[in-house]
């Protein structure tokens, strides 16, 4: 295998996935800044520059239609740059469309699929016309010395022609600056000159007396008086001088450096040429990021000669070069390869188990003591190091949510388009960091709630005024962390579910019944959005269907290991809270114990964990449930439920362990199976639930009868899923574990309440309890027992 | 790779056996090498090319609720693999576990390690199409689908470990092993 191309091709695709994913933020931001009606010529300069360097990877890459996607796409960025084209919302529609492509070229080229993309053609026949069609803003018109614009350049040319053409008078500041502080100082400068109009240039210029600072010229076009700017900026020791529009100057220059004389036409006082420059690749560029002025330059040059071609024009040498040590400086991982880490660092997790084991049979057996003592040590260190082996990859893993969240953004825009709603979309936590994988699996349900709220949450606009709400809707994406959570909420601003049509259509469907419907909460209703066929909206749209949607994601959701839960107001709003857990390779378990077979129980699940008096234990419409600290708490007998013995019994556990359909050996009449679990078996059960150890008429021998005292202490551990509460009973606490769970396989996928298995620290497997969806089941199976009077099973 | 091994003919494997033996693959046709293991009572096979190992019985983890011929997970190598119990699958008879049960690692289908659970593991047969009976020949129509044939290896050949020799046609030595052997089709078997 040709390992090394394949490689250098995996580079290329991610680097050319990131690049497309930051060009979608850019065009977000161009976005905001074309509804806001002030275009910064930075973005678009941004916007170009990743298309160049999108090009370049795939000419080296051969990939023909991207890169001819990425030519046309450069020419009208071009012109966008220039003025030639206007910013608008049709151009922008044009740029999202060639993101959206961007991604599609990139998938085929990935599986190496050649067939024609129609909408490539589409498209690029678009931006054909796209370039020629907008209007020029620019004047253009020949009022600037000629002689200037040599220096400028076609950027600032543009910036320079835009100010004329709105009538701006041009202005020369002239201001000095300590090189220690320069940075500070122009930041300041430039966010006070912001407002007062557009900066086209630095240009530095020498008094040649003082080492330490730098003077610099700044030409700004500014719709305001001399006298208004002068004020405004005289605090930062700012001279303030308008430039007349014709050049007035001496007239042609000589030629070299033309740049100097073009300084002369304008009154840009020409520097005495001075000592050279120290580092005249330093020097500040046209967008000069000032941080890279030499500190160690006596007088700096008055027009570096790299001047002309930096910046804003076809990206130089030096941003590609940029570029590539970027690349080297971080590597990209295929998270497979992580994963494999991790199981390692389980093995080795195992491996320090039985060290430890070792050397306590050392101790025992009166080995040699200094031996033992090294020993002891060295497993120490070997711990500490598997500790930090294990956090070290989990940090990589590790991504923020931002990469999720301009996905969003993008496609919040283009629903928003297509629903002709305006929306604006508040993001914050984009930082918030979780695991690569968690990210992955979130696009797809997160997407389908912005649709939703965008389609069915936010109103028209004519609805909204009416009810005198912005004409705008917003949506808040939230992210947090919470403990060893990540929540993530999505918030609209619409007319929140209405509450009346989802109990309507669900009674319709016969998911709830007339009479039911009456007692159920307001909550209990809301939650009906979950499940599988109930939507609101009565018209299909093209964008978020019929609700297929929401019971699909909040499968996905517990899938990671999350739950779901909505809130909504009519008329106020409609808040959709996600809550995960932060990564998925790891986690803290707590060991529990259930006739002698061994369950892990994930703790970011766990409230905690208190003893069951089985005199306390109630039932209730069915359930049996405790008080504890107040609030009722339904119990879930995890023996019954598994159809494991209820008391350690070894003839529960053979080869076999137990089938659910097959009752254990040796319980005449205490464990029913758990398919004609339902509750009237559960009330029957309770009689047997209150003497738990010995069902009446059982013929237990008498050496169980002498255990059962001892068993009586069993556990329940209080699991949280949500708002929601259950009491697992357990009948031992082993202990805490850090395990790495591994997926059951697909034979046995359909088995509910497993989140997977780990291998403990004694080389046994313990399955790992999936709480959400045991919390989900025994909720629903009380509902559904409730709803339907207790005469189905499930 | 292992359909190599599998569909090997007995001249890649004996070499020195020369003639004979080529003549007589030539009249029987292709073999395939099949794992004979005994399930409450009964000899099957399976094709060996879709063996990856035999393991003695792991201590297993049973997983409640799931279906009953699921006898539980194992980790081998750090791996969890899901055994199944093949007597309960081909709903055999369940005689005590010994400690001559195997655990046979395959992946019929590409999708997923499984474990198979048997009573003990006897040999390997090489078998050519001629030996095999297509069931719905010799049976009628009404045989479960995953009975891909039957064989009576005694009658036609040695088992493979004694074949080597010049003891091919002797009847006679391998009488007690004259039973029938039903040929799983495990795609079948584990789909169901």
């Amino acid at each position: 295998m040709t390992s090394e191309s394949e490689r250098a091709r995996e580079e290329f695709f991610s680097e050319a996935q990131e690049i497309v994913e930051g060009l979608g933020r850019d065009l977000l931001a161009l976005d905001e800044a074309q509804k806001s009606g002030h275009v910064d010529p930075d973005l678009i300069n941004d916007v170009f520059r990743a298309v160049h360097t999108l090009k370049g990877l795939a000419g080296l890459f051969g990939a023909t239609r991207m890169s001819s996607l990425s030519h046309k796409l450069e020419e009208l960025l071009d012109d966008l740059r220039l003025g030639k084209v206007d910013v608008t919302a049709p151009v922008l529609d044009l740029l999202f469309a060639s993101v959206q492509l961007y991604g599609k070229l990139l998938q085929a080229e990935k599986e190496g699929r050649d067939q024609p993309m129609p909408e490539l053609e589409k498209l690029l026949a678009q931006l054909d016309r796209g370039a020629g069609a907008g209007g020029a803003t620019g004047g253009g018109g020949p009022i600037i010395d000629p002689n200037l614009l040599a220096v400028l350049t076609e950027f600032e040319e543009h910036k320079l022609k835009t100010n004329i053409a709105q009538g701006n008078t041009l202005y020369r500041l002239r201001v000095r600056f300590q090189l220690a502080t320069i940075d500070q100082g122009l930041d300041e400068l430039k966010a006070t000159a912001k407002p007062h109009g557009d900066i086209i240039t630095y240009l530095p210029a020498s008094d040649g007396d003082d080492i330490d600072s730098i003077t610099l010229e700044i030409l700004m076009g500014s719709r305001a008086s001399a006298a208004t700017l002068h004020s405004a900026l005289n605090h930062l020791g700012v001279e303030v001088e308008p430039l007349p529009r014709q050049g007035d100057g001496p007239g042609p220059a000589p030629a070299p450096p033309p740049a100097v004389s073009a300084a002369q036409a304008h009154h840009i006082p020409t520097p005495t040429p001075s000592p050279p420059p120290v580092a005249p690749s330093h020097a500040p560029s046209a967008m000069p990021p000032m941080g890279h002025v030499p500190l160690d330059m006596t007088a700096p040059h008055p027009f570096p000669a790299p001047r002309l071609d930096a910046g804003a024009s076809i990206p130089p040498k030096a941003q590609e070069l940029g570029t590539i040590k970027s690349v080297a400086q971080t590597v990209r991982v295929d998270i497979q390869k992580l994963d494999v880490l991790m199981n390692i660092v389980g093995e080795l997790s195992i491996v320090r188990t039985e060290l430890e084991r070792l050397l306590e049979k050392m101790r025992d057996a009166h080995t040699n003591r200094e031996l033992r003592i090294n020993l002891h040590r060295l497993q120490r260190d070997f711990e500490r190091n598997v500790i930090s082996l294990r956090r070290g990859i989990l940090e990589v893993r590790m991504v923020p949510l931002g990469q999720v969240f301009d996905k969003l953004a993008r496609v919040a825009r283009q629903i928003s388009r297509e629903a002709g709603k305006q929306v604006n979309l508040v993001i914050t936590g984009a930082e918030t960091e979780v695991d690569k994988l968690i990210v992955e699996e979130l696009s797809d349900p997160l997407m389908h709630m912005m649709r939703n709220a965008i389609d069915h949450g936010i109103e028209e606009r004519e609805m909204r005024e009416a009810v005198n709400k912005p004409a705008v809707g917003t949506i808040a994406l939230n992210a947090f962390q919470k403990g060893n959570h990540v929540v993530i909420e999505i918030e609209d601003d619409g007319k929140g579910i209405d509450t009346e049509r989802l109990l309507e259509k669900a009674i319709r469907m016969g998911v709830v019944q007339a009479d039911e419907a009456r007692t159920m909460s307001r909550r209990e209703v809301l939650n009906l959005i979950f499940v599988p066929g109930l939507s609101t909206k009565s018209s299909v749209s093209e964008i978020s269907g019929r609700g297929v949607g929401m019971d699909v994601v909040k499968t996905n959701i517990s899938k990671l290991g999350g739950v779901i839960d909505v809130q909504s107001e009519p008329g106020i709003g409609t808040k959709f809270t996600v809550t995960l857990p932060i990564t998925l390779a790891i986690i803290s378990a707590l060991i529990v114990k259930v006739s002698d077979q061994q369950f892990a129980i994930p703790l970011a699940n766990v409230q905690e964990a208190v003893w069951l008096d089985t005199e306390a234990v109630r039932v209730i419409d069915g359930r049996e449930a405790v008080t504890l600290r107040g609030s009722t708490l339904q119990l879930c007998y995890l023996g019954r439920l598994f159809g494991l013995a209820d008391t350690p019994d070894s003839s529960g556990t053979g080869p076999f362990g137990s089938g659910f359909d097959v009752p254990p050996m040796g319980h005449a009449g205490g464990v029913p199976p758990r398919g004609s679990l339902r509750s009237e078996s559960i009330r029957q059960d309770y009689a047997a639930a209150a003497f738990p150890y010995r069902p009446a008429g059982s013929s237990s021998p008498s050496a169980r009868t002498a255990l059962a005292p001892r068993q009586k202490r069993r556990f329940i551990v209080v699991t949280a899923v949500g708002t929601r509460r259950l009491g697992l009973v357990v009948d031992s606490l082993v202990g805490e574990q850090d395990v790495v769970i591994k997926g059951l396989g697909p034979s046995l996928k359909n088995v509910a309440g497993f989140a997977g298995a780990t291998q403990l620290a004694d080389q046994r497997i313990a399955l790992v309890l999936d709480a959400p969806a045991l919390v989900e089941e025994m909720f629903a199976h009380a509902d559904r027992g409730r709803m339907h009077g207790g005469t189905h099973g499930f | 790779m292992a359909s190599n091994l599998a569909r090997r003919t007995s001249s890649a494997v004996v070499p020195a056996a020369g003639v004979k033996r080529k003549k007589a693959q030539r009249d029987r046709g292709p073999i395939t090498e099949y794992l004979a293991f005994r399930l409450a009572g009964d000899v099957y096979a399976a094709p060996v090319s879709i063996i990856r190992e035999i393991l003695k019985l792991h201590p297993l983890t049973p997983v409640p609720r799931a279906p009953s011929s699921i006898m539980g997970i194992i980790s081998v190598r750090g791996q969890l693999v899901t055994v199944i119990d093949l007597r309960r699958r081909l709903r055999l008879a369940e005689g005590p576990v010994t400690s001559k049960a195997r655990i046979l690692l395959v992946d019929p289908m590409g999708l997923e390690l499984l474990g198979l659970y048997v009573d003990e593991v006897l040999q390997v047969y090489r078998l050519a199409d001629s030996e095999i009976e297509h069931t719905a020949t010799a049976l009628g129509g009404e045989v479960a689908s995953y009975i891909a044939g039957i064989a009576r290896p005694a009658q036609a050949q040695a088992p493979a470990q004694e074949g080597k020799g010049v003891a091919l046609k002797s009847v006679g030595v391998v009488r007690q092993n004259a039973s029938v052997i039903i040929l799983l089709d495990l795609k079948v078997v584990l789909s169901s």
